[in-house]
């Protein structure tokens, strides 16, 4: 496209050859400019770099993937169990309520139990001394750390970010937690500086991540008896925090089937119905028949 | 003598407004049958109200079980 | 049934047009939303919780838990 285009120019403005080899040459020269200043700034992470962006993750191909496909529930169900074995000891789920996993991937009275195990702050006795309860399936999932604070201290001045909607606020959405799980090489590259107790991952903006490797081959034991590779365990964890994020995914599809569904007859009967009312106007000839006359004068 | 008719007598039809009994018995019906296409518009746009479905369309016949929403006793949020 | 037939029995009286038009839509979402959904849960067999329920078998535990 771009030659026809420099073609013309030089067929139609410019007749002499000169100055089409001026424009060929000077698109050329800009282009292995920019491309070798791309790599440059490749090759640093310093602000507004390539690499401070963080490595684009890749399209993975998601079971939920497509606009007619429900969540793996069964994944949901598993990636639960990954959160509370191994997530849940920095990250909370502040904004999901134990009652919404009900129907969803657990049994009410698996919720029940779950949700027991935690003691939530009650109304203070008579005396107005603080007491406790067990969790009930109303509540929302408890933090692992009481404040802010809390967290940072625990973790070197890391805050460990609140999951429910961290599939929605990354760019890149379930690939790049994946992506991210997945994606600590064994050793940085040579040359990346690190501050004390950060780790490497180049899906991670700038590279330097506070958490470290986390997901390791047979960490859980899955109750279904799928073996937990640390592939497996990033799937079904991201795919949990994918309901999380978007809890109306299933239903949503299901309205839009609908919709397109309807929508899309009505469009084929209004194309069909614009055809039939146009038809005679379109094809209708206008004829002139001049009356007949008898010989020349 | 002989009974002349002297002039039109007009009578007036019982009436109220324009509607008498007789052009009332004659609309009566094509007024039934706006009254029954009424009827399934306001139950179009009732279909998803739950009083309307709990007291007239959950007891239909056919298609009554559409509007039973069955959750089992695991699958209840509360 | 030939379509001048159609036409007197639906057509002609405009109450009776009207009021099947709604009838049919009455009749017509229940039917539509119905199979929609059993195209859905057809195509998306096996990943649903009640695919997952039936096959982990949570049901039989949830009713012992319940008789306790």
């Amino acid at each position: 496209m771009f030659s026809q285009f420099t073609k013309r120019l030089a067929t139609k403005n410019f007749a002499n050859k000169l100055s089409s080899k001026l424009v060929v040459g000077g698109v050329a020269t800009a282009g292995l400019t920019s491309s070798a200043l791309l790599y440059a700034d490749s090759l640093t992470a310093n602000a507004l770099t390539a690499a401070e962006h963080g490595l684009h993750a890749p399209a993975f191909d998601w079971s939920h993937n497509g606009p007619f496909e429900t969540f793996d529930h069964a994944s949901i169900r598993r990636g639960y169990q990954v959160y509370r074995e191994v997530c849940a000891a920095c990250h909370s789920l502040d904004r999901v309520a134990w009652r919404t996993m009900i129907g969803v991937a657990f049994t009410n009275q698996e919720v029940r139990d779950m949700a027991a195990e935690f003691e939530y702050d009650d109304e203070p006795d008579e005396q107005g001394n603080p007491r406790k309860r067990p969790g009930k399936i109303a509540d929302y999932i408890q933090a692992p750390y009481e404040n802010e604070q809390a967290a940072r201290a625990a973790n070197q001045g890391a805050l460990p970010p609140d999951l429910s909607l961290i599939v929605k606020a990354r760019h890149g959405a379930a690939d790049y937690i994946f992506a991210l799980l997945t994606g600590y090489p064994d050793d940085p590259p040579a040359g990346v500086v690190l501050p004390e107790g950060a780790n490497y991952n180049p899906y991670f903006p700038g590279g330097s991540i506070a958490m470290a490797r986390v997901l390791f081959d047979e960490l859980v034991e899955y109750e279904d008896g799928t073996p937990a590779t640390t592939s497996q365990m990033a799937k079904d964890v991201t795919t949990f925090l994918n309901w999380c994020a978007e809890p109306e995914h299933d239903e949503r599809k299901r309205l839009g089937l609908k919709t397109i569904t309807i929508l899309s007859t009505l469009f084929l009967l209004s194309v069909w119905i614009k055809k039939f009312k146009w038809a005679g106007i379109k094809t209708r000839q206008f004829k002139f028949n001049p009356p007949k006359t008898s010989g020349k004068k | 003598m002989v009974a002349y008719v002297s002039q039109l007598a007009f009578k007036t039809v019982p009436h109220f407004g324009k509607i008498s009994t007789k052009n009332l018995a004659s609309y009566a019906p094509n007024l039934m049958l706006w009254g029954g296409a009424w009827a399934s518009c306001v139950a179009v746009y009732t279909s998803g109200w739950p009083i309307f479905q709990d007291t007239f369309y959950k007891k239909l016949p056919y298609f009554g079980s559409y509007w039973v929403k069955e959750v089992l006793p695991e699958d209840k949020q509360y | 049934m030939s379509f001048a037939t159609i036409y007197r029995v639906f057509f002609k009286r405009n109450a009776v047009f009207v009021g099947t038009i709604f009838a049919a839509g009455f009749v017509f979402q229940p039917l539509f939303d119905s199979g929609i959904t059993s195209w859905y849960e057809a195509h998306n067999k096996g990943k649903l919780w009640k695919d997952v329920k039936a096959q982990l078998q949570l049901v039989g535990d949830e009713e012992a838990a319940d008789d306790e």
